[in-house]
């Protein structure tokens, strides 16, 4: 019992300081994968806590069950008194319904987020086939995209299956062939790097839990480091000049008719501007990497640390938790 | 799976190219011209399309006459429309190359190619 409450204590302090350390380590994008691993074990370790702590309570509420005197020598000797006065029966009540509902609340989270995540699979795979639909059985553009007719310059990708890139004929016009090749490699970069997967998990999340910014806030910054990871592929294999010359190409509003607006493009943007200054000076990733491996080394310690409490039963969580 | 994809694509395209509207027959003649294929096959393709919404249906004699919801260039439009403003009514996951640029943005970035400019 004691234990499932450092847990929760430990899922709080997470929630409250991670998303600022966190965005902090991780802005500079030097090593934008680690900076996703980062968000990734700190959402994955608050969500761990959660649920070793619900089965922690179902677990001491059912050996308990009938004792009421052990119940509280393991969980809050501080009260024995009071339950010896009479109060047992009411506690054990009390903590049975807590730990219903609290096995009922993650129960619910679990059910929202399978849900939202076949929603998102399932909108997904429509909007490639709206795709497909869209070409009229032209054949394949270059690297297998699907060459869509839009009066914007626009480029994605969806994971899944089928795993689809779409590029408008406006945006192939505005691209030369170096840095196509370069936009296409960031786009392949995404689907080899499974990183739809990812952000559909994150953002399942996000829209589950729109409170907690360690979701919300970690869903966008997966995302803006995903968009970094596959610029740094792509820089790899066709020179970062290229992969920003593309990226100008694109974002850019076009300068031909002036007085017109240029088309406005509805999707988030993840900072192109941001992305242009790393890929003409990339920062100093030696440091970065340093803090990162700190951050992570805390995350792992911190849930082996409660664990190391479990296996001992040792009584300092129960003397923090009253305290 | 992907054959299926590939065959509503088709009949879609043909569809359009009809003027929106035809009879399952009619798809099957036109398609038959250049490709062996089954009556069956594309007539329950076209139930597909109708039961994924892309097409609507009426009742003229014994047969179904289908019409296309949307013409080509407003399906374009459509999905161009949802790829812009994905997380309002579809929760597709896709990620862009390029996303929206604020005022701020654009100043930012031109500030950082005129740096590029004077530094190479």
């Amino acid at each position: 019992m004691s234990t499932a409450v450092c847990l929760l204590a430990y899922s709080m302090v997470m929630l409250v300081i991670g998303p600022p350390l966190l965005s902090q380590v991780t802005a500079s994008g030097a090593v934008p994968r680690l900076g996703i691993t980062v968000w990734v074990a700190a959402m994955i370790s608050v969500l761990g806590a959660w649920l070793v702590a619900v089965v922690l309570f179902a677990a001491d509420l059912d050996r308990a069950w009938g004792h009421v005197d052990r119940l509280l020598a393991g969980c809050f000797a501080a009260l024995r008194a009071l339950a010896l006065g009479g109060y047992g029966g009411f506690l054990q009540a009390g903590l049975a319904v807590l730990t219903a509902l609290t096995v009922l609340a993650l129960g619910v989270l679990g059910a929202r987020v399978v849900a939202a995540l076949r929603r998102s699979r399932i909108h997904s795979r429509r909007h490639a086939e709206a795709a497909q639909l869209a070409t009229r059985g032209a054949p394949r553009g270059p690297g297998g995209s699907l060459v869509v007719d839009a009066p914007y310059r626009s480029v994605y990708c969806l994971g899944g299956r089928p795993r689809t890139i779409v590029i408008t004929r406006p945006a192939l016009s505005a691209l030369d062939d170096a840095q196509l090749a370069a936009v296409l490699a960031h786009e392949q970069a995404h689907l080899t790097g499974r990183h739809h997967l990812l952000l559909a998990n994150t953002g399942a999340l996000a829209k589950v839990l729109p409170r907690l910014t360690l979701f919300t806030q970690g869903n966008a910054e997966i995302a803006r480091l995903a968009e970094m990871c596959a610029d740094d592929v792509a820089a790899r294999r066709h020179s970062g000049d290229t992969v920003v010359d593309a990226l100008l190409a694109l974002a850019l509003p076009a300068t031909s008719a002036p007085g017109s607006p240029a088309p406005a493009l509805g999707a988030a943007g993840f900072g192109v501007a941001e992305r242009v200054e790393r890929l003409l000076a990339p920062p100093d990733s030696t440091r970065a990497r340093l803090y990162h491996s700190v951050v992570l080394a805390g995350l792992l310690v911190a849930p082996l640390t409660l664990a190391a409490l479990i296996l001992t039963r040792s009584p300092l969580c129960i003397t923090a938790a009253l305290g | 799976m992907r054959v299926f994809g590939e065959l509503e694509t088709v009949v879609m395209d043909q569809l359009w190219s009809l003027g929106g509207t035809a009879t399952v027959r009619e798809v099957f003649e036109r398609l038959n011209a250049d490709r062996a294929i089954a009556y069956t096959t594309v007539l329950s393709t076209m139930d597909n399309l109708y039961r994924k919404g892309h097409l609507t249906r009426d009742r003229v004699g014994k047969a179904h006459r289908y019409q296309t919801v949307l013409d080509h260039a407003e399906h374009s439009a459509a999905l161009m429309r949802e790829a812009l403003n994905i997380g309002e009514d579809s929760e597709a996951v896709l990620t862009h190359f390029v996303g929206a640029m604020s005022e701020d943005e654009l100043a930012r970035l031109s500030q950082v190619m005129k740096n590029r400019g004077t530094s190479a």
